[in-house]
C-alpha cells in the first residue's frame, strides 16, 4: 500500500471511529432519557386515572344517595311499592326518569329479595331476580366494572350499590355510568391511551405486569369485574385498566437521531477524506517529485536539480539530495577528467604507434635516399622519383591520422561567446528553412557566456531544429530567449527555447536525453543526447519541461564569461533554476 | 267525560229524527234504512253539533296528505281528509250499521248476487252537477281516477247504470247483506277535471294555493284546509284545517292549540288529564301487536289450524306493565285466523333466503344470539320486544322464559336474546329477508280489506310461504294454506285516544275507524 493510501486510511479511521462512538453514546443516552421520561408520564397518568375512576365512583355514589333520599320522599313511589295498582306504571318508569335526571347510564331499583322493581336502562326487565349483582358490588373495594344486561345485549358500567328505605321496605339501588370507548378516551391524556381489558382479553392485551411491551409502555390497574356466567348469574373476576404509551414517538426520535448521526458521520468522513487527500497530496507530492528526480540521476545525467524553498523535512531532503547531486556532479567531472587523462595516455600510445607506423616508411625512404646519395648519387633523382609515392602516401596517412585525432579531441576552447549573435544567426538559419514563426527575446545587457563557440552553435542548432520539427504541420512559434540569472552577479545565463508543438508525455520526457531515443521518424536519437553532453562539457545544465499538446521548453544554463576565472564547473546552483 | 258519552246516543237519535223530517230525496221502495249513527259512534259533546256551524277547527294529522291520491286514500291521514271530500254509496258506522251515503236506498236480488243502488236525488258534485249512475261507474272503473279498487278476490261481474239514478252491481258470490265494500273509500265517487283535487260530492272544498293550477306534480302537503261552501249551514265546522307536524312532541300540538288530535302517546294523555280545556276519548281497540315468527322452525308448534297461545301471565304483564300505551291482552280469535276466503299472492322465491339462514345456520349456531326486531319509531313494539327479551334473562320466571324461547327459531338454553330496533326501511328489508329471529309488528284490528292486508303482509314477509311445498311457493294460494295463526302470536291490543278541545264539534267514528265530521253525512246534515 502506498504511503498516500496508508495516510488516507489512518485519517479516515481516526475521524470515523470517534464520531461513531460519540454518536452511539448520544443515541443510547437519549433513548434512555426519553424512555425514562415516558415511564414517568405513564406512572403519573396511572395515578390520574386512579383518581378519575375514584371521582366517577364517588359521583355515582353521591347520586345514588340523592336518589335514595328522593325516593324516600316520593309518595307515589311509596304507594306503588306497597302495591297500589294506579302507581304501578309510575314505579316502572321511575328509574328511567331518574336515569336522565342523575346522568347515570344504568339504574336498577331492587326490592329486598333482589327483584327488580324498576330499571332505567332496561325498563321492561322488572320482576327479574338479580340479587347477585348488588351483593357482589357491595363486597367490592373501590370502583367496580359490571356487565349489565340491556335489551340490545348488554354493556359495561362502572357501578355502585346503595340502599334506601321507602316505607318499611329497604330498596337496593344499583347505578353506574357506561364504560365504553368514550369513557376510556376521557381517561386518556395526549398520546397516552387507556383501554379496558376484560378478563378474556387480558391475555391478548399483553403480559400481565408493567413495563415496556413491544412498541409501548404499559401499566395496568386491576379492577373488580362482575359479569354473568354461563348460567346468567353474575360472578366476580378481575378486569384491567390498561394505560399504554406508544413508543412510536421515541422510535421517531431514534430514527431522526440515527439519521442525523449518520449524516454527521458521512459529513465527517467526507471532510476527513478531503483533508486526508489534501494532506497526503501535500506530503507525498514533493516526495514523489524527489523520487522521480532521484530515479533520473545517473553519472551521465547529473543535471537533475533538487531545489526547494520549503523549510520542512521535505525541503531539507531536497536540499540534501541537491547537495548530493552536486557532489556527484563534481565527482563525475573528476572521473571524466581521469578518464580523459587515461584516454589521452592511451591515445598518446596509439598516436605514437600510429605515428611510428607513418614515420617508419618515411624513415626507410629517407635512409634509402641517403644510401643512394652516398653510393649512387646519379640515381638519386631516379630513386627519389621512384620512392616519392611512398613518401606521399605516408604523409597522406599522417595527415589523415591527424585529422582523425583532431575529430576525437573533446577539448573545448572556452572563450567569451556572443550568445546573442550566435542565437540570432542560428534562429535565422533554422527559421528561413521553414515557415515556422521564430522569435528571439534577448535581455538587454546580456553577458557573454563562457563556451566553445562551435559547441554553443551545435547546442542551439540541435535544440532549435528539434523545436521546429516538433511543430505540427510546420505551423507554430519557436521562441529563443536568453536572460541572466542570479540578478546582478550574472554568473549564469539562461537560454530558453520554447515551442508550442506536440510536446511529450512524462515518460517520453524522462527518456528524451537518452542516446538513440527518438520519437521522430528517421531520427537518430542522438540530438538531445549530444546537446546534453555538449552542455555538460561547457559546465552547464539543461532541463526539459513538456506536456503533450502544449509544447516543450528547454532551458540551458551556461556560465557567464568572467575573464579572471578559469573555465570549469561552478559550485552552487543558479538561484533561478528550477 | 262519562256524562258526555252518555248524552251522545240520545242526541244522535234526536238529530236523526230531525233530519228525517228535513226533506231530501223521496224514499224509494223499499224504504231506505234510517240514517242514524249508532250512539256509541259519536265522540265529543253532541251539543256542539248545532252551534258548530261557524267554527273553525285545527285537526292534527299523523302524516302528510297527497292530493294526487284523491279520492282513494293510502294513509290514515288521507283517509280522514278524503272522507270529508268524497262519499261512497253507503257508510258503515263503528257499530257495523249500514247507513245511506250517496245512495238513498239499495236492494239485493238474485239471492244476494245483484245489488241495485238508488242515488240520492240531491246528490251533487261540487260544481253543482248531479251525480249520475254513469259517474259512479266511471269512478269505480278508472277513467280519470287512478288507484286500485278494493274489490278483493271477488270483483263484480258487471256494473250497469239503470238510468241516471240506479246502479246495478252483479257479483259471482252472493251476499246476504249489502257488501261493506261499497263503504270503502276506495269506491268513493269523484270526478277529476284538471284541478289538484278531484271533484267531490260533499259541501267541503279543499283550498288550493294561489299558484296551484293543476294536479300534475302536486307534492304531499303538511297542511290542507277544507272550507264549507254549502249548500246550507254545516252541522260541523265551517273550516277544518288539517295539519301534520313531523317529529313533534304530541304535547306541543296541544300547546299550539290544535282542536283535534289522535294519539297513543301516554305522555300526551297524561298531559291532557292535567288540563281542563281538553278531554280525551278512547277509540276502539284498533291495533294488535303480534310476534311474527315462522311456525315450522320453532319448537312447540301447535297442531295445524290452532293458533299459538300466549301464557296469561305474560299477556297480563305485557298489556298492563310492559307497554306504555293503552293496551289489553288480545281477545278472541283474530281476523287473520278467519281469513279462509282470502287468496294471497306469494312473491317469487318466497322464503328461500330465510330457509338458508335459519334452517341450519352456522352463524346462528355459533353466535347463539337471536334478535327480536321492531320498528324503532314504534314505542309499543319496542316495549314488547324488550319485555320478551327481559323474560329470557336469568332470574325471570322459568315458564315464561321457556315460552319466549319456544317462539324463536333454533333457540337453545344458552342462546342470547336481544331486541333490535330498525328504521322503517331497514325493518322492511329485515322483514323481507327474514334475517331476524322474530319481529314485533302491528296489525289493524278491523281492516276494511282483510285480504288485501294479509296480501301485503305476505308480500313483505315472503318467508311465511315456507310451510308450503316448493311448487306452491309462487302464485296465488288460499290463506288457509299458510295457517297464519301459527306464525302470528298475538301479544297485546292497543287503542288510541281522541283528544278534543272543549267546545269543538263532535266527530263520528266510522266502521273502518275513520273520524269524520257529521256534515259530510247527508243523513245528519241540516240542509
Amino acid at each position: 500500500m502506498k504511503f498516500r493510501g496508508r495516510l488516507l486510511l489512518a485519517f479516515v479511521v481516526a475521524v470515523i471511529l470517534p464520531v461513531a462512538v460519540f454518536a452511539l453514546g448520544i443515541r443510547r443516552q437519549v433513548a434512555f432519557e426519553l424512555a425514562h421520561q415516558y415511564e414517568e408520564r405513564v406512572d403519573a397518568l396511572v395515578q390520574i386515572v386512579h383518581e378519575d375512576l375514584e371521582r366517577v365512583d364517588r359521583r355515582v355514589s353521591q347520586r345514588l344517595v340523592s336518589l335514595g333520599a328522593a325516593l324516600a320522599e316520593d309518595n307515589r313511589f311509596r304507594l306503588g311499592i306497597q302495591g297500589a295498582e294506579e302507581q304501578r306504571a309510575y314505579v316502572l318508569d321511575y328509574a328511567e326518569r331518574a336515569l336522565s335526571l342523575t346522568d347515570l347510564s344504568m339504574l336498577q331499583i331492587q326490592d329486598p329479595e333482589g327483584r327488580i322493581v324498576s330499571s332505567g336502562h332496561f325498563r321492561n326487565e322488572f320482576g327479574r331476580l338479580d340479587p347477585e349483582l348488588p351483593r357482589l358490588l357491595s363486597g367490592g373495594v373501590g370502583p367496580t366494572v359490571a356487565r349489565v344486561r340491556s335489551p340490545e345485549g348488554g354493556f359495561l358500567a362502572l357501578a355502585r350499590v346503595d340502599s334506601c328505605r321507602v316505607g318499611r321496605t329497604w330498596l337496593k339501588l344499583v347505578g353506574g355510568v357506561t364504560v365504553d370507548a368514550g369513557f376510556t378516551e376521557r381517561l386518556s391524556r395526549g398520546d397516552l391511551t387507556v383501554l379496558l381489558a376484560l378478563p378474556a382479553e387480558a391475555v391478548d392485551s399483553g403480559p400481565l405486569g408493567s413495563g415496556v411491551v413491544g412498541e409501548s409502555i404499559t401499566e395496568r390497574i386491576p379492577l373488580p369485574f362482575i359479569s354473568p356466567g354461563p348460567d346468567g348469574v353474575p360472578r366476580a373476576d378481575t378486569a384491567y385498566i390498561v394505560v399504554r404509551h406508544s413508543l412510536s414517538g421515541l422510535a421517531t426520535v431514534r430514527r431522526s437521531l440515527d439519521l442525523w448521526l449518520l449524516v454527521a458521520i458521512l459529513v465527517a468522513t467526507a471532510l476527513g477524506l478531503l483533508l486526508a487527500m489534501w494532506l497526503s497530496f501535500r506530503v507525498s507530492r514533493p516526495l514523489t517529485e524527489l523520487a522521480r528526480k532521484t530515479s533520473r540521476i545517473d553519472l551521465d545525467r547529473l543535471d537533475v536539480e533538487f531545489s526547494s524553498d520549503r523549510r520542512d523535512e521535505v525541503g531539507t531532503l531536497a536540499r540534501f539530495l541537491g547537495e548530493m547531486t552536486e557532489r556527484l556532479r563534481a565527482g563525475a567531472a573528476k572521473l571524466r577528467e581521469a578518464e580523459r587523462r587515461l584516454a589521452v595516455g592511451e591515445l598518446a600510445r596509439q598516436v605514437n604507434h600510429d605515428l611510428k607506423n607513418g614515420l617508419i616508411p618515411i624513415r626507410n625512404v629517407l635512409r634509402h635516399l641517403a644510401q643512394v646519395n652516398r653510393e649512387r648519387p646519379e640515381d638519386l633523382s631516379f630513386v627519389f622519383g621512384e620512392r616519392k609515392g611512398t613518401l606521399d602516401s605516408s604523409l597522406e596517412y599522417l595527415g589523415d591520422l591527424a585529422a582523425n585525432y583532431a575529430r576525437l579531441s573533446p577539448a573545448r576552447a572556452f572563450e567569451a561567446c556572443d550568445l546573442a549573435a550566435i542565437a540570432t544567426e542560428v534562429v535565422r538559419g533554422e527559421g528561413s528553412a521553414s515557415n515556422v514563426k521564430t522569435e528571439v527575446r534577448l535581455e538587454p545587457d546580456l553577458p557573454q557566456v563562457s563556451a566553445d563557440p562551435v559547441a554553443l552553435r551545435r547546442i542551439l542548432e540541435n535544440v532549435v531544429r528539434n523545436a521546429v520539427e516538433s511543430l505540427r504541420g510546420g505551423r507554430g512559434t519557436v521562441t529563443v530567449a536568453a536572460e541572466p540569472l542570479d540578478g546582478g552577479s550574472a554568473r549564469w545565463v539562461r537560454i530558453t527555447i520554447r515551442d508550442d508543438g506536440c510536446g511529450m508525455a512524462e515518460e517520453q520526457l524522462e527518456r528524451a536525453s537518452d542516446d538513440f531515443f527518438t520519437t521522430k521518424q528517421g531520427g537518430t536519437g542522438l540530438g538531445l543526447s549530444i546537446v546534453r553532453r555538449l552542455v555538460m562539457d561547457l559546465h552547464g545544465r539543461m532541463s526539459l519541461e513538456s506536456r503533450p499538446g502544449q509544447g516543450t521548453t528547454v532551458r540551458v544554463d551556461l556560465p557567464a564569461w568572467h575573464p579572471d576565472e578559469k573555465p570549469g564547473p561552478l559550485a552552487g546552483q543558479p538561484s533561478g533554476a528550477g | 267525560m262519562t256524562s258526555r258519552k252518555a248524552a251522545a246516543p240520545l242526541f244522535s237519535l234526536l238529530l236523526a229524527a230531525l233530519c228525517a223530517g228535513c226533506g231530501g230525496p223521496s224514499p224509494p221502495a223499499p224504504a231506505p234504512p234510517a240514517p242514524v249513527y249508532s250512539p256509541e259512534c259519536w265522540i265529543g259533546d253532541p251539543s256542539q253539533v248545532v252551534s258548530s256551524g261557524a267554527q273553525a277547527v285545527r285537526f292534527a294529522l299523523p302524516g302528510p296528505v297527497d292530493p294526487a291520491h284523491a279520492p282513494f286514500p293510502r294513509s290514515p291521514s288521507e283517509r280522514i281528509v278524503f272522507r270529508h271530500l268524497y262519499q261512497t254509496l253507503i257508510r258503515v258506522d263503528c257499530a257495523g250499521a249500514v247507513l245511506p251515503g250517496l245512495a238513498a236506498s239499495w236492494t239485493g236480488s238474485d239471492g244476494g248476487l245483484t245489488w241495485t243502488f238508488l242515488l240520492r236525488e240531491d246528490a251533487r258534485f261540487r260544481d253543482g252537477s248531479p251525480v249520475r249512475a254513469a259517474d259512479v261507474i266511471a269512478s269505480w272503473t278508472g277513467g280519470t281516477l287512478s288507484g286500485d279498487r278494493p274489490w278483493g278476490p271477488d270483483p263484480p261481474e258487471s256494473l250497469t247504470a239503470l238510468g241516471d239514478r240506479r246502479v246495478r252491481v252483479t257479483f259471482s258470490r252472493a251476499s246476504a247483506d249489502v257488501p261493506a265494500v261499497f263503504a270503502d273509500p276506495g269506491l268513493s265517487v269523484a270526478r277529476r277535471e284538471g284541478s289538484t283535487w278531484a271533484m267531490g260530492t260533499t259541501g267541503y272544498r279543499a283550498d288550493a294555493p294561489a299558484n296551484e293550477a293543476t294536479g300534475s306534480g302536486a307534492a304531499p302537503r303538511d297542511r290542507v284546509t277544507l272550507s264549507w261552501l254549502g249548500p246550507g249551514i254545516p252541522p260541523g265546522p265551517e273550516r277544518i284545517q288539517f295539519e301534520f307536524q313531523p317529529a313533534s312532541d304530541a304535547r306541543d300540538l296541544v300547546d299550539q292549540g290544535f282542536d283535534v288530535l289522535v294519539s297513543r302517546d301516554v305522555s300526551v294523555l297524561r298531559y291532557v288529564l292535567e288540563r281542563t280545556d281538553y278531554d280525551s276519548w278512547p277509540l276502539p281497540w284498533d291495533r294488535t301487536y303480534v310476534l311474527l315468527v315462522h311456525a315450522l322452525l320453532t319448537e312447540g308448534t301447535p297442531e295445524a289450524g290452532s293458533p299459538r297461545g300466549i301464557p296469561a301471565s305474560v299477556a297480563r304483564t305485557l298489556a298492563g306493565e310492559a307497554v306504555r300505551a293503552e293496551a289489553r291482552p288480545p281477545r278472541g280469535p283474530r281476523w287473520w285466523e278467519r281469513a279462509d276466503g282470502c287468496f294471497l299472492r306469494l312473491p317469487a322465491g318466497a322464503g328461500v333466503g330465510y330457509a338458508a339462514r335459519w334452517a341450519r345456520s352456522p352463524e346462528v349456531e355459533e353466535s347463539r344470539t337471536l334478535r327480536i326486531a321492531f320498528r324503532s319509531d314504534d314505542p309499543t313494539a319496542r316495549d314488547l320486544s324488550e319485555r320478551l327479551v327481559a323474560l329470557t334473562g336469568p332470574g325471570s320466571a322459568r315458564g315464561e322464559a321457556e315460552w319466549v324461547r319456544r317462539q324463536l327459531p333454533q333457540a337453545a338454553e344458552d342462546s342470547r336474546v336481544q331486541a333490535l330496533g330498525h328504521g322503517p326501511s331497514a325493518f322492511a328489508r329485515a322483514l323481507g329477508e327474514g334475517s331476524e329471529a322474530a319481529y314485533v309488528i302491528a296489525l289493524p284490528d278491523r281492516p276494511s280489506a282483510p285480504c288485501e292486508e294479509l296480501g301485503n303482509l305476505v308480500a313483505s314477509a315472503g318467508w311465511l310461504g315456507l310451510r308450503l311445498p316448493g311448487p306452491e311457493r309462487s302464485g296465488i294460494v288460499p290463506a288457509s294454506r299458510l295457517d297464519l295463526g301459527q306464525s302470528l302470536v298475538s301479544l297485546v291490543q292497543t287503542r288510541s285516544r281522541l283528544i278534543l278541545r272543549g267546545g269543538t264539534p263532535p266527530l263520528l267514528l266510522e266502521g273502518d275507524g275513520t273520524l269524520v265530521y257529521p256534515a259530510t253525512s247527508p243523513g245528519v246534515g241540516t240542509r
